[in-house]
């Protein structure tokens, strides 16, 4: 047997499948090879399995621009076809924009860029300027583990790179550390806002944020992650 | 608040309850039409939870049926779990189809499938949520049409009150029909609710409920249903696909996100079954049996697992290896299903057929062990219910599945059928016993062997409409858990697990299930105190039910452990489902014999059922 090709797909995940989680993604993506026929290659064993490996987990109500899997072949395909057919067993709200050879490990990953856009008539004035501070300076927090909970100090994994006011409230930029023994997860962000100032998103209708992951780098912080 | 949709709104909520992928809509092969070329709306409504309806294979089937037309658009709707029930309601937020995102009261037709009694008060909750009048007498003109159909609705009046229409029997073409009614008469401006019920009371298989009156006895039984008009049926036949072969079925399924009940391929067999167990509805009114050929079944099953990717394909019927043509069945799904990293799985195997070849070709004996029904535990017993398998069948089917290497078995049993003795009680221990001793004797003498586990999963007789059971009085609730402690004491083997099931649920399911119209009430009074998922266990409430009953002066003794008269008018003799009642009392006196009958294969034992006619059917005098 001819060894297996491997591939990478880098996807978005938006809208209303933000809450489908992690796990849910893992099995229906397995579905929708096999309905795209994709010749993907199975594990060997008693019960085979397609093999599929995916990047950072994105956490219920994140979205994402820039997520990946990684398959192998049983045979050639060229990478617009693979797309094209995987594409088919899609919706609107999850694409694949990119197949390729990958030449990075999923554990080359550092960082992650994120925006949260902060929606709401009842922020605190200047609350762009607090934000930024909050983010800049040491932050502890309490972080659940599987070891239990424990205060640690989070601003060692935020890089801020914009934080600013805008007509609805207030947009921040912000790379968070990804790599797999330090990886925060941008719900900290508003979780900061709401316990050391006091910004709440109480009613969905006027109070409200979205997470976007939109961009994913290696450990420098400035090659982007393919 | 913003011009949203409902669902538009609900969006906000899901990062505030569990489970929200259950109310996203979105999943691949869901089917959306553009609403100005639609001429009637149909919201599709499973009373229960995301993950249970979407497992329901009569509202796949029917979804697509009613899709088919392009003039029809068929979306889905499900109860709202708690926390996102009271999130809507705090926020003001109506019930909303999952496709559109749309209101259900904006729809032309709201549709409920009614697969168990207990989720009556979920049908109520999901009305209110909706914003839709409980009663079918309190619906303006603007209202939907609210329908009833599924397995309930042969005897459906305990929820009479709140549905304008039932379809009675199989809906594939009744619904298009009924809608295509409904357009009808709106295009000719003829349509009013009135109008259009009497109208739909005329087609085949529809029940308009208001448009009988019921009057009962002194002693409370039914006197008399009484048209209101000459043009309409005095009882209501039941409608069946003819041909199998020729009925809709879906070659794609919406696909969910999230981990349902049967994630996989459900692949219907055939309708009906050939057997005759006299406590099962199921077995009745489903009939005639209708088969599917072999080569319609590999053709959908191919179908579907392209359009879905599934890996694996589940064989459903009532009873599968009574499918005329199983072997050959397996045969061609496995000449691909194999190469395709397929699973077969027969999930309803008769314990008399499992065979060792029969059971190297599916993959739930690969994973599960097994389950078998043997329902009664003793011979005379068993032969009482006609379930016409006997204790050699179970211990030689234990025996394959021992040595091919199981050592879990699960037997399904119930207590307070028609007839029990102690002895027969006493026989269900004794029969988990036997199987026990069977794993044992398969490996004697083999060191290292795990100990095998013989599960007895005991629920309790209900007596059901249409069936030979269905004058019986279901035992008093002291006298079920009397026997089920009785069991218990019998049972001194650690590697029998004894389960069975909360007595007071199955006596509520026997007053909903012989109940009349008079019950309607007790089920609004009980959502107005906030009742729903009475099938979660934490939810339900016996002691408020009752006290509801009490409120209502309604005596659950009397649907639930009264013996019902033989010449007495049932409440759901307002419904023709093929069988006759005259079959059913032959049953029933048979049983008092302990005397079995023979199944369809077997000889024709006249049951009615063939008077409906039916492709591919055992029934030797079919019309």
């Amino acid at each position: 047997m001819v060894q297996p090709i491997p591939v990478r797909a880098k996807f978005f995940k938006v809208g209303m499948l933000q809450y489908i989680s992690h796990l849910d993604l893992v099995r229906t993506m397995t579905r929708n090879l096999v309905r795209a026929k994709i010749p993907a290659w199975y594990s060997q064993g008693f019960n085979p399995r397609l093999k599929l490996t995916f990047s950072l987990p994105l956490s219920i109500g994140t979205q994402s621009e820039c997520e990946f899997f990684d398959i192998r072949l049983t045979e050639p395909m060229a990478f617009d076809e693979i797309k094209r057919r995987i594409n088919e067993t899609l919706t609107d709200e999850m694409q694949v924009v990119d197949v390729y050879t990958s030449e990075k490990k999923f554990s080359d990953i550092g960082w992650a860029e994120y925006e949260l856009k902060l929606t709401s008539p009842n922020l605190p004035e200047n609350a762009a300027e607090s934000l930024a501070n909050l983010y800049t300076n040491p932050l502890v927090l309490t972080k659940r583990s599987k070891t239990g909970d424990k205060d640690v100090d989070i601003a060692p994994f935020i890089d801020l790179r914009e934080c600013v006011q805008t007509a609805e409230g207030v947009t921040i930029r912000a790379l968070l550390s990804a790599d797999s023994a330090n990886y925060l997860n941008p719900e900290y962000l508003i979780k900061a806002a709401d316990q050391k100032l006091g910004i709440r998103f109480d009613d969905p209708f006027s109070e409200y944020y979205t997470i976007m992951r939109r961009e994913v780098y290696l450990s420098d912080r400035v090659t982007v992650f393919r | 608040m913003e011009q949203l949709t409902p669902k538009a709104a609900a969006e906000r909520l899901l990062k505030r309850v569990e489970k929200p992928g259950r109310y996203t809509g979105g999943e691949f092969g869901q089917i959306i039409k553009d609403k100005s070329q639609v001429k009637a709306r149909f919201a599709f409504c499973f009373p229960d939870t995301y993950e249970i309806g979407m497992s329901n294979l009569g509202v796949r089937i029917l979804y697509g049926a009613i899709n088919q037309h392009p003039d029809f658009w068929c979306e889905r709707a499900y109860a709202p779990w708690i926390d996102m029930e009271e999130q809507l309601r705090k926020y003001n937020i109506p019930l909303y189809a999952h496709e559109s995102g749309d209101a259900l009261r904006d729809f032309d037709f709201v549709g409920f499938t009614l697969q168990y009694e207990l989720c009556y008060t979920n049908v109520l909750n999901v009305l209110d949520l909706a914003g839709i009048p409980l009663l079918s007498s309190q619906r303006g003109e603007d209202m939907p049409i609210v329908i009833g159909g599924g397995p309930c609705t042969y005897n459906a009046e305990p929820v009479a009150d709140f549905f304008d229409v039932f379809s009675i029997g199989e809906g594939e073409e009744a619904l298009p029909e009924i809608m295509r009614l409904y357009v009808n008469m709106k295009e000719a401006g003829t349509y009013t609710r009135a109008a259009f019920l009497h109208e739909a009371a005329k087609l085949d298989g529809f029940y308009v409920p208001s448009l009988y009156d019921v009057s009962y006895n002194e002693d409370g039984t039914v006197k008399a249903y009484t048209p209101r008009y000459d043009d309409i049926p005095t009882r209501i036949t039941k409608r069946i696909i003819r041909d199998m072969d020729k009925a809709y079925y879906p070659d794609k399924f919406v696909m969910p996100y999230i981990e349902t009940v049967h994630d996989r391929i459900i692949l219907e067999t055939y309708r009906g079954c050939i057997r005759g167990c006299r406590f099962c509805q199921a077995g009745m009114v489903y009939r005639p049996i209708r088969e599917k050929s072999v080569e319609t079944l590999d053709r959908q099953a191919r179908a579907l697992y392209e359009s879905t990717g599934y890996d694996e394909i589940s064989l459903s019927s009532l009873s599968i290896s009574d499918y005329s043509k199983i072997d050959g069945l397996c045969d061609t799904l496995l000449q691909w299903t194999d190469a395709a990293k397929v699973n077969l799985s027969l999930p309803s195997m008769r314990l008399d057929s499992f065979t060792k070849e029969l059971m190297d070709k599916i993959s739930t004996v690969r994973t599960a062990g097994l389950t078998f029904a043997p329902e009664a535990g003793t011979q005379r017993l068993r032969d009482a219910i006609n379930k016409n398998v006997c204790e050699e069948d179970l211990l030689r089917a234990c025996r394959v599945a021992f040595e091919a290497g199981k050592n879990q078995v699960k037997l399904y049993f119930m207590l307070g059928l028609p007839t029990e003795t102690d002895e027969d009680i006493e026989g269900i221990a004794v029969l988990a016993k036997h199987v026990v001793d069977t794993y044992y004797d398969v490996y004697r003498g083999v060191k290292g062997r795990k100990a095998p586990t013989v599960t007895i999963s005991v629920s309790c007789f209900i007596p059901k409409p249409f069936t030979a059971f269905q004058w019986e009085a279901q035992n008093t609730l002291p006298r079920l858990l009397e026997k089920q402690q009785y069991l218990r004491s019998k049972i001194n083997d650690p590697k029998i697990k004894y389960n069975y099931h909360d007595a007071e649920v199955c006596r509520l399911e026997a007053v909903f299930a012989r109940g009349d119209r008079r019950l309607s009430k007790a089920l609004a009074l009980a959502h107005e105190k906030g009742v729903r998922f009475d099938s979660w266990e934490e939810f339900f409430n016996y002691n408020q039910w009752m006290a509801i009953l009490d409120q209502c002066g309604l005596d659950p003794s009397f649907y639930a452990d009264r013996e019902f008269g033989e010449d007495e008018i049932l409440p759901w003799d307002i419904i023709d489902c093929g069988v006759s009642k005259a079959f059913l009392l032959r049953e029933r006196h048979n049983a008092y014999q302990s005397t079995t009958n023979r199944n369809c294969a077997e000889q024709c034992t006249n049951c009615g059922a063939n008077k409906l006619g039916g492709e591919r059917t055992w029934c030797s005098r079919s019309l």
